[in-house]
């Protein structure tokens, strides 16, 4: 009893003595390093790149895909008038942090420097250091939410495919590694997704903030060192999220240390203005806005995507008759056989038609490889790689149109020399993708010997003009539509193989025989038998997509 | 939320609530069962941290290998049972105290377990090298929780990174004041290693459930100070209650038990874990070594079975695809035929080659044997290592030229066979992108 008692004594004691919410008179050193953190995070949570702003403007409301909300989510910031590096190097890509922090040094110095000429110096920034709370705790809040969904659905890293499945562990990226072995977890890959949407959310409230911020400092750091590791390739993006953490767990410190490491009472000194009432129902006006629309929509838009058209998977059904794992039995090229056999580089060694749009074989010789992450936004199957971005073996995937009634298949290669720009809204700062080292590689590239033209003849071009809706109506989003819209002027710039085969399905759906030219225009006959491969991985739980 | 935990209304919930979690830590805690003590008393200094690593781990198992849900009802029970005795012989116990004995306990534990995982990871021995063999497996091939060991091999960065922070909270463990930040390290961390057994169907996931319900008491003292503190935000006083090592018969032990355990579980464990990864002492797979100067993947060029040449094949179940040479003393087939997978036979790490079973558990597409050189005579037997086949194979050995192996003899049921075999001189992606980066265009391989 007498501890306890001595502890009561303790608080009335430490009550009396004059402990405000307020903080009256900050030292001169936390004032001027007040004003750099102040420009430093105005300055990374504003979109750095115009195309945001387009991108913004131009956002159909009343059609929304989950992309047009997780670009309003991702995006780079920073001050990238310096370019993107610092004395000469890109820092692992965090010389625009580096460049900002200068930038921001030298205006909080000038902002000292002026304040100080004009008398005009302050005793604190209690309201100040608020509102920038606020901002950079809604910034890091709906960052994270829009990179937690595409988790929570699980649709960021996606279950193999059988040209994946089939592909020899030696022959994969460490990313593409570390993504699969994501991949074949769905709940997990839940698990993570509704942790990084709380973190987010948690971030709405004040009580909460400090909870969703260590979160966010566990989990993110986490996800750098995995870039790192695993070379990946958000790492800049994932520690922002961290930095923006740490900034808001401030206050926090000090007073964890006291209560817990030095055992003497410990307050959190943290200012929240007193609001007049309709400055206050604007407020929860604003708040119930985000939630509804980041929290509410966005939940919507992520289950549609995941359930009908997974970004990182093409959106077209494959065609049913011939879908599944086959091997080569036979192989001609301009009439001549090639025999089975392993060390052969012409010969197709086995192939897999995909329960999407999709058609791979493997060869015995170098191919050229798409070295990506693989993601991004691209509506046209064509360019949604993740099924060969990071594989070597030999591995070739095409897309196809197939054209049921004169039994033919439209092949075009995934792989092209001159990728798409991933996140194109995002920008410096922001992992733009391939734009960081496109113009510093010199690349030269030779037409294929089949042009887009000559391909698909204009009299069954028409069959396939309605790409569009080879996907479920609800999926059929605004941002989809203008993507087709623009298709064709796409394709025909687009530098990739193509060719045309006849297919015929034959002994109940065992066998297929291609008959065509390839894409040097080589006659092409091969005969395709049906095997089953005695795969010890647990099958795909919570699959993503239609393809019935 | 701190009128919980001291108002006197729910004394009677704190005091049941202390005395049956006390014992069912300890129960848990104390090991009854024989194959603990064989471990114990077979420790050796070479199998150090293997044998430690599965001392601290180790949790009641009576009903299969490793533990199950039914081992900790049954343990619930009776730790209720004792609980309700102790209360019987002795009504009122000094809460503070007993519950700070409890922290006590659970801290050293936690620690003990904590410092032997940390170390496993910084030095990366937690999960081996990929082998060849994995390399040359076809990616569907391998069970889920033989993903996940696999793709913590891939990287081992990120396993130092884990290992680092595991070390520093069991540092925070052992000192009180800083044991709760210790606490909110490892919750997460072992929370999210929870799920990912769960996930990728591992066996073991009661010993991550363990480490959580350690760290339970020492959450739950300061939990309502954390409320209060970052929550409410209002202000916070530290613990009140003190326990004095003043007036304690332990105080003169004390020293000496904290200085055994840094030794122990700091110094040679450290040591051991560092020596281990400086003399790449392979703790996974066979330490005997293979066919000297002969590693890596070979084409089966020509297959001969009883005098008949068996071409190249998707669909014959006789006629090898492709043949790895370890460096240790294990050849792998790859066959078309589907492959009996055997599971791990322990949850304890092995320390004989015969029982180390990691490269062959959980994964098909190939088969995987012992090799045998007798050089004087140039004769290689294969001895399938999977308990499920009972195969083997004599062959004479030849080395027509410095990138191809001759085999030629019989398998264990007369039937002769030849098998020409040509380095493939595989490169593997996982390894070259290291080298070349994933900024290049245009890259071939």
């Amino acid at each position: 009893m007498s501890t306890i008692e001595l502890a009561q004594e303790k608080v009335t004691k430490v009550k009396s003595q004059n402990v405000t919410d307020k903080n009256q008179n900050w030292p001169v050193w936390q004032l001027i390093l007040f004003r750099i953190s102040f420009v430093f995070f105005i300055l990374i949570v504003i979109p750095n790149n115009p195309n945001w702003y387009v991108h913004v403007w131009n956002i159909d409301w009343f059609n929304l895909d989950y992309r047009d909300l997780y670009d309003v989510c991702r995006f780079g910031s920073g001050v990238n008038y310096f370019g993107t590096t610092t004395f000469g190097s890109r820092l692992e890509g965090y010389s625009i942090w580096v460049n900002t922090l200068f930038f921001s040094i030298a205006i909080g110095l000038l902002w000292t420097v002026i304040a100080k000429v004009l008398k005009k110096e302050r005793n604190e920034y209690n309201k100040l250091y608020y509102w920038l709370n606020v901002i950079v705790r809604y910034r890091a809040g709906l960052g994270i939410i829009g990179f937690g969904f595409t988790k929570l659905f699980p649709v960021q890293m996606p279950y193999p495919s059988l040209g994946l499945l089939d592909t020899d562990y030696g022959d994969l990226t460490a990313q593409k590694i570390f993504w699969l072995s994501f991949g074949i977890v769905p709940w997990y890959q839940i698990f993570a997704g509704v942790l990084e949407v709380g973190a987010g959310a948690l971030l709405f409230f004040r009580k909460t903030v400090a909870i969703g911020a260590a979160l966010l400092v566990g989990a993110l750091g986490a996800i750098v060192v995995v870039n790192f590791a695993y070379n990946g390739g958000v790492h800049v993006y994932s520690s922002y999220f961290v930095l923006l953490s740490l900034f808001l767990l401030v206050p926090y410190f000090v007073p964890f240390y006291n209560v817990f490491v030095k055992e003497i009472p410990g307050k959190v000194l943290l200012y929240f203005p007193k609001f007049s009432n309709a400055i206050q129902w604007i407020r929860y006006a604003l708040k119930a806005l985000a939630i509804f629309v980041f929290i509410g929509v966005f939940f919507y838009l992520q289950y549609i995507d995941f359930r009908y058209d997974p970004y990182k998977q093409p959106s077209t059904a494959g065609y049913k008759d011939l879908r599944g794992n086959y091997s080569v039995t036979e192989f001609k090229l301009n009439g001549v056989y090639y025999p089975a056999n392993p060390l052969d580089s012409i010969r197709w060694q086995s192939a897999t038609f995909e329960k999407w749009s999709t058609f791979t074989f493997k060869v015995n010789r170098p191919v050229a490889l798409d070295l990506s992450n693989g993601g991004g936004d691209p509506k046209r199957d064509v360019n949604r790689t993740f099924e060969i971005s990071g594989v070597a073996g030999g591995q070739r995937a095409f897309h196809y149109y197939i054209d049921t009634v004169n039994n033919t298949l439209y092949l075009e290669d995934k792989y092209k020399l001159i990728p798409d720009e991933r996140n194109r809204t995002a920008g410096a700062g922001g992992d733009g993708g391939a734009r960081n080292y496109l113009n510093k590689q010199k690349l030269t590239s030779s037409q294929p010997s089949i042009k887009y033209d000559e391909w698909i003849p204009d009299s069954i071009k028409g069959k396939f003009a309605n790409e569009a809706e080879y996907v479920h109506p609800k999926a059929r989003t605004t941002r989809r539509l203008r993507e087709f819209a623009t298709a064709e002027k796409s394709a025909k710039r687009e530098i990739r193989e193509r060719f045309v085969v006849q297919y015929n399905v034959i002994d109940n759906g065992n066998r297929v025989i291609l008959k065509g030219v390839d894409e040097n225009r080589d006659s092409l006959y091969v005969v395709l038998d049906k095997i089953q491969k005695d795969y010890k991985i647990s099958k795909g739980k919570l699959v993503a997509g239609q393809y019935d | 939320m701190s009128s919980l935990f001291n108002s006197p209304k729910t004394y009677a919930v704190r005091d049941y609530l202390l005395r049956i979690t006390t014992v069912f830590i300890l129960l848990l805690s104390i090991p009854l069962q024989f194959d603990y003590y064989n471990l114990l008393f077979t420790t050796s200094w070479k199998y150090f941290l293997i044998d430690l690593y599965n001392l601290v781990t180790y949790l009641p198992h009576y009903f299969d290998k490793t533990s199950t849900i039914l081992d900790w009802v049954i343990y619930l029970a009776i730790s209720i049972v004792i609980a309700v005795i102790w209360k019987w012989k002795q009504q009122t116990i000094n809460l503070d105290k007993y519950y700070y004995y409890l922290r006590i306990f659970a801290r050293y534990k936690l620690a003990s377990i904590l410092l032997v995982a940390g170390f496993l990871k910084l030095f990366p021995l937690y999960v081996p090298e990929l082998s060849l063999s994995h390399l040359n497996t076809g990616y569907g091939y391998f069970q889920h929780w033989k993903h996940l060991l696999l793709s913590l091999s891939a990287a081992p960065a990120y396993l130092v990174f884990l290992g680092i922070v595991e070390l520093i909270a069991a540092l925070f463990l052992l000192f009180r004041k800083t044991s709760f930040l210790g606490v909110i390290f490892i919750i997460p961390f072992y929370g999210n290693v929870f799920l990912a057994d769960l996930a990728y169907e591992g066996d073991n996931f009661l010993v991550s459930i363990f480490i959580i319900l350690l760290t339970l008491p020492v959450f739950f003292y300061d939990l309502g100070r954390l409320g209060n503190l970052i929550v409410n935000k209002i202000l916070t006083n530290p613990t009140s209650w003190k326990f004095d090592w003043n007036i304690s018969k332990w105080k003169k032990h004390r020293l000496i038990l904290k200085s055994l355990f840094v030794f122990v579980f700091i110094i040679l464990v450290g040591y051991k874990g560092y020596s281990t990864y400086a003399n790449k002492q392979n703790l996974f797979y066979p330490e005997q070594n293979g066919i000297n100067g002969i590693t890596g993947k070979f084409f089966v060029k020509d297959f001969i079975l009883n005098g008949d040449t068996i071409s190249y094949s998707d669909s014959n179940t006789n006629r090898w695809k492709d043949v790895v040479f370890e460096k240790w003393n294990t050849l792998s087939i790859r066959i078309n035929d589907s492959i009996k997978v055997e599971e791990q036979h322990s949850s304890f790490w092995q320390r004989q080659d015969s029982l180390k079973d990691y490269e062959y558990t959980l994964v098909g597409d190939r088969l995987y044997y012992t090799v045998q050189l007798d050089s004087s005579k140039s004769i290689v037997t294969l001895k399938n290592r999977n308990t499920k086949y009972t195969d083997s194979y004599k062959f004479q050995f030849t080395q027509p030229d410095s990138s191809s192996v001759l085999l030629s003899g019989k398998n264990d049921s007369g039937d002769s066979l030849k098998v020409f075999l040509v380095n493939a001189n595989k490169k593997y992606l996982l390894e070259e992108v290291k080298k070349t980066g994933r900024r290049r265009l245009g890259y071939k391989l």
